[in-house]
């Protein structure tokens, strides 16, 4: 990587100057400087070598909640006062505001830590060597197998913030997925399989991966879901598999627990703090402090150290994620829960990594109860309104349930339902945790975002398959 | 060293560094923005932004690197000859050299030269007007304004000198609607020319999130089916690789052996155009001069849409549909693609139609599709209508279908299409014969 800017604390000082120099209450600098590569296979062929520096700045004032950010390319001096400037100007034109605040002395809260095995490091030509490797993989699981994709896209960036309160945090993070998309043909169709894993880690964590076998997962999936019949359509009970079934929670729960909506009093879950909101059997976490995973950091993009939030307990509603706008809205503690996905956006309340605790349930006995209902074991993403809770979610994979038994493969089928009804419904929770990779799209851009639950089980779900009407 | 002056740096650096070509696409953007909801200001925003990305050929390799800083330029071709090493070569590799562009008259934007103080008045305005539309109107969910100019150059070593300067703005109302425990969002945007249509934002926002009040769903079955100009769009959008030269040469369209065959109902006509009115594009990514392009004639698959690349290996021409990714890599997208419109007013097609769903939106058809067999299966919303008429409006459904398939039972498209907020995909409202819808069976607790 080219030499990193190296940011003086002083220039820091100056740009808050000019941002409060109007009168704002609170400042914040936030400058990110890395690096991005993609590398992608189309069969054996490099179809793209890509190399991006991504390098920018935003200063954010607050007055009580009125906001106002302001942003450029590059951390040239002159450009970064110029935007402090625009952003005090842009409040001050419209709110009345208070006495100048001084800044406080710095308090460094978090220094970077270099990778084992950067990414910078590897070539181009080991990258091409690994991924060639998934790709006769995925085409030796299955003759079917008609197309492979595979590709490696990994990202450095150093992101820095200063605040007019003395924060001062500097944080270097290193992110690297995998994606394997292979396309079945057969019966004059074609049908896709795909998987991807990520995680905050440098080069070490494919190494460490077992490569053939996800190639084989993403082969099995489309090779299944080629023979599969459509899914029928109607309410059902729906088995969700661990992993990234947890897009199910992301969807019905999480956004519904940022501050983003809560504060406002637009989410299905505002005031409900101490309150039931799911079924006694879930209780569920987001965690931005465990190490390596996908969606976590040393501290937030607002320089708030990362926590584990407990957010359900047991079906009571014990926590929301809080940035600190939402936290003036609110008057509760900031989560560590700030995130955005560049300098182009100011930070809000998303989630990290988001999860549902393992629980005490058998994973095959609530599968055997069933007399009818859906396996959904290989989902993809799906989309949320806070407002009323609507969610939906794709099953990509799912398995017909007759007499406790998975009688055939079945594809294709949006689920849908409201989120607090659906918590309710969640009647069992098996112990096999697992967590997945996601991006997660939201008012400050894409973020990074584990998914997570053990298997479990909710009672109804409109299911929306193109398949017969379910009498 | 200013932008432009660094844009000739690099080409001169990659000449010097042994490339064969180079080309340097240069993107300067800045931006104004207010959000208000509930008389306050939530947001305002200002941004000067700048993207360079380079590309060259080393060795008839093509390799990419891009900046959002005046990188040192022999790093930043390094970088490009480094990513060119395992590329395939390939010999006719060939960056357009110098071109004669039109000049199409650039669309007026409304909002262009208001200050923030303006842009804020007009926002609180028009909070105040929904608020006092209905007193069922609980609260706006957010009014924003935003103006937008971006001017982009292309450059190369083949004397390819192409320029282009875009300002646009947009206008985004959302209000909630309250009645007993039940609360509704709805969100509507203007932009480009009608960026300033307040009322109409206004009014449509509004009446539809009363509408929302009254939604229930229905029984799991199959329907009669229009979709909305604006659902027919996003479905357009989403399914376009079918039609990208590249994804079929990838093996990925299920079109790829369809070229001059039946693809569609006899009323289907698709075109690529860079010549609409609120969007003209003097040339594509590559440096192309614009080109109309029918890409569907009366249900007829006439052409893919190509890069220069694709069309050579094709032995065709290209249709100059070259788009850059954010890192400035040569893909292809659509310029202005849209469905021809029909005949029938709306009313007549809902007429004709009858009874069943008229879809108004449809969400999560980001995961719910599968491009490469084109089934999708996503939440949907909209009016029932009986006798020709629209009656209640119907939520918490799903509608499934495949899309090739569908396009093959288009009865009718209606009059007027419709480019949802600032999209360059647009398509009139469109009407079909039966398809699978899930619901909840309907019982008094649904009837609220």
């Amino acid at each position: 990587m080219a030499e990193l800017f190296s940011f003086h604390p002083e220039r820091a000082e100056a740009v808050l100057k000019r941002a409060l120099s109007r009168g704002a209450d609170f400042a914040e600098l936030f400058l990110e400087d890395g690096t991005a590569r993609n590398l992608t296979l189309n069969e054996k062929i490099i179809d793209a070598a890509t190399t991006h520096r991504r390098c920018g700045a935003g200063v954010r004032v607050f007055s009580q909640t009125a906001s106002a950010y302001a942003y450029c390319s590059g951390w040239d001096q002159e450009d970064l006062l110029d935007i402090a400037q625009q952003a005090a100007e842009a409040l001050a034109a419209q709110v009345s505001l208070k006495a100048q605040i001084q800044l406080r002395p710095w308090i460094k809260v978090c220094e970077m830590k270099a990778p084992i095995r950067p990414y910078e490091a590897v070539t181009v030509s080991e990258r091409e060597q690994y991924l060639l490797r998934a790709v006769h993989a995925a085409h030796a699981y299955s003759p079917e197998i008609h197309r492979v994709t595979a590709s490696l896209a990994d990202e450095d960036r150093r992101v820095i913030i200063f605040n007019s309160e003395g924060v001062w945090a500097e944080d270097r993070r290193i992110h690297g997925r995998l994606f394997i998309q292979t396309i079945a043909q057969g019966e004059g169709r074609l049908e896709t399989g795909s998987v991807a894993p990520g995680a905050g880690q440098d080069f070490s964590f494919f190494e460490a991966l077992d490569l053939e076998a996800q190639a084989r997962e993403a082969a099995r999936i489309a090779t299944t879901v080629l023979h599969a019949p459509e899914c029928p359509s109607g309410q059902l009970p729906v088995v969700i598999e661990n992993g990234f079934g947890g897009v199910i929670f992301h969807e019905a729960c999480g956004h519904s627990l940022e501050a983003t909506s809560v504060a406002l009093n637009n989410s299905e879950f505002s005031g409900k703090l101490g309150q039931q909101i799911a079924a006694t059997c879930v209780s569920a976490v987001d965690d931005g402090t465990l190490l390596g995973a996908w969606g976590s950091a040393q501290v937030d993009d607002e320089g708030q150290p990362t926590q584990r939030n407990l957010l359900i307990d047991h079906g009571i509603c014990t926590g929301y994620l809080i940035d600190r706008l939402g936290s003036r809205r609110m008057g509760m503690e900031p989560t560590g829960s700030a995130r955005r996905q560049d300098y182009s956006y100011p930070a809000t309340s998303r989630m990290t990594n988001t999860f549902i605790l393992a629980g005490q349930d058998d994973a095959d006995e609530m599968i055997k109860e069933l007399p009818q209902g859906l396996y959904a074991k290989t989902l993809g993403g799906g989309s949320v309104n806070p407002l009323t809770g609507e969610f939906n979610f794709a099953v990509q994979e799912g398995y017909w349930i007759e007499n406790g038994e998975l009688k055939h493969p079945v594809r294709g089928a949006t689920l849908i339902g409201k989120g607090a009804d659906v918590l309710m419904k969640i009647d069992r929770v098996a112990a096999n945790l697992k967590r997945a990779q996601g991006m997660c799209g939201s008012a400050s851009g894409m973020v990074r975002a584990d998914v997570g639950q053990p298997r479990l089980r909710v009672q109804q779900l409109t299911v929306g398959g193109r398949g017969e009407a379910l009498s | 060293m200013n932008w432009q002056a660094y844009q000739e740096s690099l080409l001169t650096c990659a000449r010097e560094q042994g490339c064969d070509q180079a080309e340097v696409v240069l993107t300067e953007a800045s931006s104004l923005g207010v959000t208000v909801s509930e008389g306050q200001i939530e947001n305002l925003e200002a941004s000067k932004t700048a993207r360079c990305s380079l590309r060259i050929a080393y060795q008839n390799r093509p390799g990419y690197a891009s900046t959002e800083v005046k990188e040192d330029p022999a790093l930043l071709v390094a970088q490009a000859i480094d990513n060119a090493s395992g590329q395939v070569p390939d010999p006719a590799l060939d960056f357009a050299g110098p071109q004669t562009y039109e000049t199409l008259p650039q669309p007026h934007n409304p909002l262009e030269g208001l200050s923030l103080k303006a842009l804020i008045e007009q926002a609180y305005g028009l909070e105040k007007a929904g608020l006092a539309r209905d007193p069922r109107i609980e609260k706006s969910a957010g009014i924003s304004l935003q103006v937008n100019q971006r001017t982009l150059s292309i450059l190369n070593t083949s004397g390819l000198s192409a320029h282009h300067q875009v300002s646009r703005g947009s206008t985004v109302c959302g209000f909630i609607a309250k009645e007993g425990e039940t609360r509704r969002d709805q969100w509507e945007q203007v932009s480009g020319t009608q960026a300033d249509d307040f009322e109409t934002c206004v009014n449509r926002c509004v009446d539809r999130a009363l509408i929302r009040l009254s939604g229930h769903s229905i029984a799991t079955g199959q329907y009669t089916l229009a979709l909305s100009g604006k659902v027919m769009a996003s479905l357009l959008g989403a399914f376009f690789s079918a039609i990208n030269a590249r994804e079929v040469e990838k093996g990925r369209s299920p079109w790829a052996n369809e070229l001059g065959k039946q693809v569609a109902a006899p009323c289907v006509h698709l075109v690529d155009d860079p010549y609409y009115a609120e969007n003209p594009l003097p040339f594509d990514g590559e440096g192309r001069p614009a080109q109309k392009t029918t890409v569907v004639e009366a249900g007829t698959l006439k052409t893919f849409l190509h890069h220069s690349e694709t069309a050579r290996r094709a032995g065709v021409q290209t249709t100059a549909n070259a788009v850059r990714t954010a890192t400035g890599r040569v893909e292809i997208g659509p310029t202005n693609l849209y469905f021809l419109p029909g005949e029938l007013t709306e009313d007549q097609l809902l007429e004709q139609m009858g009874q069943g769903l008229y879809i108004q939106y449809i969400a999560g058809l980001h995961s719910g599709l599968n491009p490469v067999s084109g089934d999708f299966s996503v939440v949907a919303d909209g009016f029932w209508i009986e006798n020709g008429k629209k009656q209640d409006w119907i939520h918490q459904i799903t509608i499934a279908a495949n899309y090739f398939k569908l396009l093959n039972e288009v009865q009718a498209f209606s009059n007027e299409i419709h480019f949802p907020g600032g999209h360059t995909v647009g398509s009139p409202a469109a009407l079909f014969k039966q398809v699978q819808v899930a619901g909840q069976k309907e019982t008094p607790e649904d009837s609220v």
